[in-house]
Order: C-alpha cells, then structure tokens, then sequence
C-alpha cells in the first residue's frame, strides 16, 4: 500500500475536449482509498467572466492504494496533453536524504556527503572515523569500510549511505569517461572488418562439412562458432559507428557566421546529435547537410523586419535533428522560414524547359524541381548561393549513400528536409533471386511484393515491353534471363519480384526465390564501373559471389533494351 | 579454391633476381599456355596462382572479361587472354588456372585475375636471352609484347603485364560495350 498524493491542475479545453475531471476522480476512488480530496477553486473567475464550458478546476488528493504509478498516471492518460499532474508517493526521512545527495552537485568524501544533508552529526562521525583506525589496528590491517561503520555505529540507514557510493562512483566514472576512448585509424579497423567477412564464409564452408559428416557433437561446435562469429561481426561493425552529434556542432559556427553577414537573427538548435551512423557516411554527408543549412539560412528565412510583418517572432528558427528508424537515420533539417515558392518555382521550370509549358504537375514534382541541375530561383547570385549549383549535387551524393531526400514546403510557414540514409554502407538487407545458375541480390527494402507469374502470363505489350498483370493495373517487367544473356534451360514457373524504384514501380522476372539474408557489399571496381544495373557484389555464405541489383538503373536498362526488340520477344 | 601455387610478392621480389650461369643478373619469368602456344610473364607482379573453380559471369561486360571470382573476401575480375587477344574464347580444361597479378600504378594497384590453360614452370632469363619484339609474324598485337625470350633453344612471346593488363584500355573497351 503506497500513500499517494496526487495534485492535478486540468487544462481550460477539457470539458470542451469531452472529458471529465470527476470521472477521472471517480476512476481514482476505485483504485482504492481517498483519504482525502480537495477541489482547487482558485482559478475560478467572477461570475461575469465565467465561460461555464472552460475548465477552471484542480484537485489535490491523498489516494491509499496497491496501484502503481503507472496505473495513477494512467487515470489521466485522456487528458495528459494539458494537464498539470504530478504524483508522489509521501517520501519517508531516508528517501528524503537519498534525494538530497542525488542532487549535490559536487562530490566530497562520503562522511562529509552525510553530514551536508544532516544524516550525521559532525561529532559522531569523528567519533566513528577514530574507531575505524583503531579497529585497523586491532583486527586484520584491513581498514573496515567506513560506509559499514556508519551504518553499524550511527544509525545511518543503508539506502542512504549506498546512495552515497553510488554518487562517488559516477563522479568517478565520468571524470574517466575521457581516457576510455581509443584512437583507432579507420584502414586498421577495415582490415578487421574484411577478415571477418571471410571468417564468416570459411565458418559457413566449416559448418557445411560438419553437416555432411553427420557427427552432431561436430556440427553443434561448429554452430556455437558461427554464432560467436556472428556476434563478433555486429559488434565490430558498430566499432565503425560514431554519433552524428561532432558533425552537426561543426554547423554552429557556419550558422552563426552565415547569419551575422546575412543581417538575420537565427535560434539553431541541435536535436538527437548521439545518434549513430557508420563513420564513412559521416563524412560524405557532411557537407550536403552543410549546403542545406545554408540555403535554409539564405532562401527560407526571412530577414527580421519581414518575419515580423508575418508574424512570426524576429529570430528565425533553425533545427537539425537526427533519429534512428527501423534500420536508417532520419537526418532532418527544419526551418520556419518562407518554404518553396511554389509559382517561382513552377515558372523558372517551366522557362527551362524542365516542365511542359502550362502543365502544373503536383506540389511533390514541383518542390522536387530544386533539386535539378543549374536550378536556382534566387533573383541574384549572393556568394552563398544563387549559382544552380548545390542542390543536385546534394541529391546526388545522398543517393550515392543510398539515401533518400524528401521535401515538406509550408508555404509562408517553413520547409523540412528529411534525409533517410541506411546505417551502413557495409551491409544491407538483400533478397536473393536467382536466374539459371546466376544469383542476385536485391535490396529488401525495394522488393514491394513477389507474385507468381509463370512464362504464359508475361505478356508483350504494343511498345515492346514485357508486362504483368497485377490487380488490374499493367506492372513493366524486366526479364533479367534475356536482359543478362543467361543461358540455361526456362524453368516452368517464373515469379515475378515487384520492386519500387525512384522512378516507380515495376516487376523483375527470376526464376528462383532464395529469400532474404543480411548482404555484405562489396564493391565491384574501376573495370565494372560502367555497368549498369548493378550497384556490386556479395559474398555467400557458399563462397560464391552474387551480384547486387541497382533497381534504379536497372529499370532505365529495360526499358533501353526493350524499345530495340522486336514486339514479339521471346515471351510467346 | 585450392591455392596450388603460393607466391608471396616479398618472396617473389628478393627470389626474382638471381645471378645466371653466364654471370648476367638475371630475371625470372612465368611460363604459361594459351591454347597451343607457350607464353611467358615477369613474375614479379604475380601474387599467386589458384585452380580454376566456379566464377560468376557480370552481365552485359566484353567477351575478355570471364567474371568475378571470391579471393579470400575480395571480388577480382578475371580476365580472359585469349580473348583479350582477339582470339575465340578460352574452353575450361583440366589443368585452366588463374593467375592473380597486381596491375595497375602503384598508387592504384589492383588485383587482377588471367584465365590461362596451364601454368608450366618458372625459368630465369637475363636480358641477353631477350630480344626485342619482332617487326611481324607474331601471333598477337604487337603492343602486348615485351620481347622474346630463349627458353632452351625456343622463342617464347613475353608479355607487357602494364599493357595487356591495362585498366584504363579495359575500361574503355567496356565503356564502348555498354554504348550498344
């Protein structure tokens, strides 16, 4: 049984939100015993102001109950956005003292530490230190542990004193927390990187011949071993991870400067800097996040006499923040500027031939438009931007890391830019096709759907494309067996892997599904550079190596090859 | 994939020079053969020279270039001589290895595997044993020719690694593959 005090202050929308503040009490007396309620009238306004929708009330209450904090809290979980609830549970003299030492800021020797929060009298801990020396001398040599005597000796309880070490313990720590990093140079921890992915295939041949000896205590060894391996593998890749957070605080400085010679006032503010991306990418995403800031600072935010005629506060905000999602980061650059001005836009498109004259695509294509080479809609070249030059070649090199850019214009409110990258360049998540005794992989996060579609059922259409039918609508399907010259005898049954690329959907026809499995990429070479298609290589678990699909290239591929076939193709 | 030969490069460049029956410094090439013809190569650049196995086939590349073999973790091209020199694809026989070599300048080495028949034997040549390459009458272009060398009374075409095994040509020749 907890004696909880609750005090709730309800927000003036909640009756009009649909919620009750005596229900909520009502709820709280089921839990268990009110000691004591109180309704909190103070805020309650003279008769003629009172808007009898507007909620005014609070509550104090001494609730005696079984329930968890969490059940309390629960209690207001429909009305948490706007009120003020706190919930304490009668803090005895020893939590009071346990509080008082988490909440010093410095940290002295731990009798001194009991005696600032008065949990001993000076005296008394003299007294027991005189004993400590006298008791060394006595027994073993060994001092007794002077937090021990306390307790024995001054009645001090051990909750307190323990929170006492603990305290000396993280000061401890934290002032060691420097020394614990090792400088380690990145081509070193490469080599380690790439003799583990060999490691991991020679276990894989290892556990291949256990399994063929049939001797169980052989092949459960050589299990154990690959999963140590497996281990060993995700840990050292996540030696290669540094927090995104050194890099962002580099801008504040560009911000700062940029801002002063622009004559605008600026609040930058850093979000989620602990963050962990793969050192590489670090680098090479460094300077697009750079260029971003900048044109937020130049194009987006207003100088201070405008945002006032706007009304907006004089000081623009600028945030960049990063967070981890399933599997990527979220790099995301927000500003409370203008947004895209979507009819210059529009127009400098339209004068550069970019769209059709007169066509107005959707908002989407429109704000994408800035991300075409030599676009610029600035009125004049300032040296910070203005020269078309930039935003491609952030495009560019977030594609390069396998990211992806989208846009969100407020027009007149502000613009984010969201950057999604996967964590690591080594790895990906690959789905594994085969054709003939070829196998590919393609990355799993572009794989839509797989759907069964033997040889009969691709079709060719009047323009020469091999097509599917898929739920009504007609899906363009790359046939990789005559894309690829792979000579082998045609299965009786194809599937047909649906994959979404950046310039839409469409179907890929293999022959085998060998499922998913974790990739370890490895890139190709100068001499294959010019392939298209293919963004590089894997090796298997076999020792074989697979190829990795670029479904981006590989979709321009097929429809290169397709306009040169005769219509009849060979899917008769 | 059974390494049959292992040539370490420090090896192969403090074993390489040696002093030959005439006194001369002398230089020691690789003998290898491309179909009926025997060929030879310094051997200096060579790292070693593994049994053929399996090798997976890059899509839409030049005839000369065979695929991609898995070396110890790393992906190497393998590259077809035979075809390299305009002749008909090599066929894969019993004894067809491939020779790992470095290429490339120094700053950009890489490793670079050569489709050969057979592999035959190591012989030390000295620079009185090699001629120039001749003006005609050799069996391939004459660019890929360092000279010739006598192996015990017979003419062997020694191959320029720096030209026969040319990046930049190879990638231009893809380059040129991809346009069709």
């Amino acid at each position: 049984m907890t004696a909880w005090h609750i005090s709730a202050r309800f927000g003036p929308e909640t009756f009009r939100n649909g919620m009750d503040p005596l229900s909520i009490a009502k709820y709280l007396k089921g839990l268990g015993q009110v000691q004591s309620v109180q309704c909190g009238i103070e805020s309650v306004p003279a008769l003629l102001n009172l808007n009898p929708e507007t909620c005014y009330l609070s509550f104090e209450m001494e609730l005696l109950s079984k329930a968890t904090r969490e059940d309390v809290e629960g209690a207001f979980s429909f009305v948490a956005e706007d009120c003020e609830l706190d919930v304490r549970a009668p803090e005895s003299p020893e939590q009071k003292l346990v509080r008082a030492i988490e909440d010093m800021s410095s940290t002295p020797r731990l009798g001194d530490m009991l005696v600032s929060v008065g949990a001993v009298s000076q005296d008394k801990l003299t007294e027991v230190l005189s004993n400590q020396e006298l008791s060394t001398v006595a027994a073993s040599g060994q001092k007794t542990k002077i937090g021990n005597l306390l307790a024995d000796k001054a009645d001090v309880a051990p909750a307190v004193v323990e929170a006492a070490l603990n305290k000396q313990q993280k000061a401890k720590e934290s002032s060691g927390e420097e020394n614990r990093f090792i400088r380690v140079q990145a081509d070193r921890l490469d080599a380690v990187i790439n003799l583990l992915g060999e490691l991991v295939i020679a276990g894989a041949g290892a556990n291949l011949l256990a399994r063929e000896t049939r001797n169980v205590a052989l092949i459960e060894a050589n299990l154990h071993m690959n999963s140590l391996i497996e281990e060993i593998r995700n840990g050292t890749l996540g030696l290669r991870m540094v927090p995104v957070g050194e890099t962002f605080s580099r801008f504040r400085r560009v911000v700062r400067d940029t801002a002063a010679s622009l004559g605008k006032e600026v609040n930058f503010e850093i979000v989620g800097g602990e963050a962990e991306l793969d050192k590489s990418m670090v680098e090479k995403i460094a300077d697009p996040l750079m260029h971003l800031v900048r044109n937020s600072l130049d194009h987006g935010l207003e100088p201070a006499q405008e945002r006032m005629g706007a009304g907006k506060t004089p000081a623009g905000k600028l945030t960049l923040s990063a967070k981890h999602e399933t599997g990527a980061i979220l790099i995301r650059i927000e500003d409370d500027g203008r947004g895209i001005n979507r009819e210059r836009v529009l127009q400098r498109a339209w004068n550069k031939g970019l769209i059709e004259q007169g066509v107005v695509p959707g908002d989407d294509v429109i704000n994408m438009m800035i991300f075409e080479p030599g676009f610029s809609t600035a009125e004049q070249v300032t040296n910070l931007s203005g020269r078309g030059v930039g935003m491609d070649v952030v495009k560019r090199n977030s594609e390069a890391l396998r990211g992806n850019i989208q846009l969100h214009s407020r027009p007149g409110k502000g613009l984010t830019v969201d950057i999604r990258l996967p964590l690591t360049l080594a790895i990906i998540d690959g789905f594994m096709v085969g054709v003939g005794n070829a196998k590919f992989v393609l990355p799993l996060g572009s794989v839509v759907e797989v759907i069964e579609a033997g040889g009969r059922h691709v079709r060719v259409d009047a323009r020469g494309r091999h097509v599917v039918e898929l739920r009504g609508t007609v899906l363009p399907v790359v046939r990789l067996r005559s894309l690829y010259d792979v000579e082998s005898a045609l299965p009786d049954r194809t599937s047909v892997v649906v994959v979404q690329s950046p310039k839409g959907k469409y179907g890929i026809e293999v022959e085998a599904l060998h499922g998913q499995q974790q990739t370890v990429i490895k890139p190709l070479g100068r001499l294959f550079k010019s392939v298209r298609g293919i963004s590089g290589s894997s090796i298997l678990g076999s020792g074989e190596v697979a190829l990795i699909l670029d479904v981006g290239s590989l979709c321009d591929l097929a429809t290169l090859s397709s306009q040169g076939q005769p219509p009849a193709g060979d899917a008769a | 994939m059974n390494a049959i030969a292992q040539q370490p490069a420090v090896a192969a460049a403090s074993g390489a020079a040696g002093r030959g029956a005439t006194g001369q410094p002398t230089q020691q090439y690789l003998l290898f053969s491309l179909g009926e013809e025997t060929f030879a190569l310094d051997i200096r650049p060579v790292r070693e020279i593994i049994q053929f196995s399996a090798l997976t086939v890059v899509p839409l590349m030049p005839d000369f270039v065979r695929g991609v073999i898995n070396l110890r973790g790393a992906v190497v091209p393998v590259i077809d001589l035979q075809s390299r020199f305009g002749r008909a694809r090599a066929e894969m026989g019993k004894k067809t290895s491939i020779i790992i070599f470095d290429v490339g300048p120094p700053s950009d080495r890489v490793e670079m595997g050569v489709l050969v028949d057979a592999v035959s034997k190591v012989v030390d040549l000295s620079a009185a044993d090699i001629e120039p390459p001749p003006q005609f009458g050799a069996t391939i272009a004459r660019e890929f020719i360092h000279g010739l060398g006598k192996v015990e009374s017979e003419f062997i075409v020694i191959l320029d690694p720096e030209r026969t095994l040319s990046v930049d040509d190879m990638v231009a020749l893809t380059e040129r593959q991809q346009m069709h």
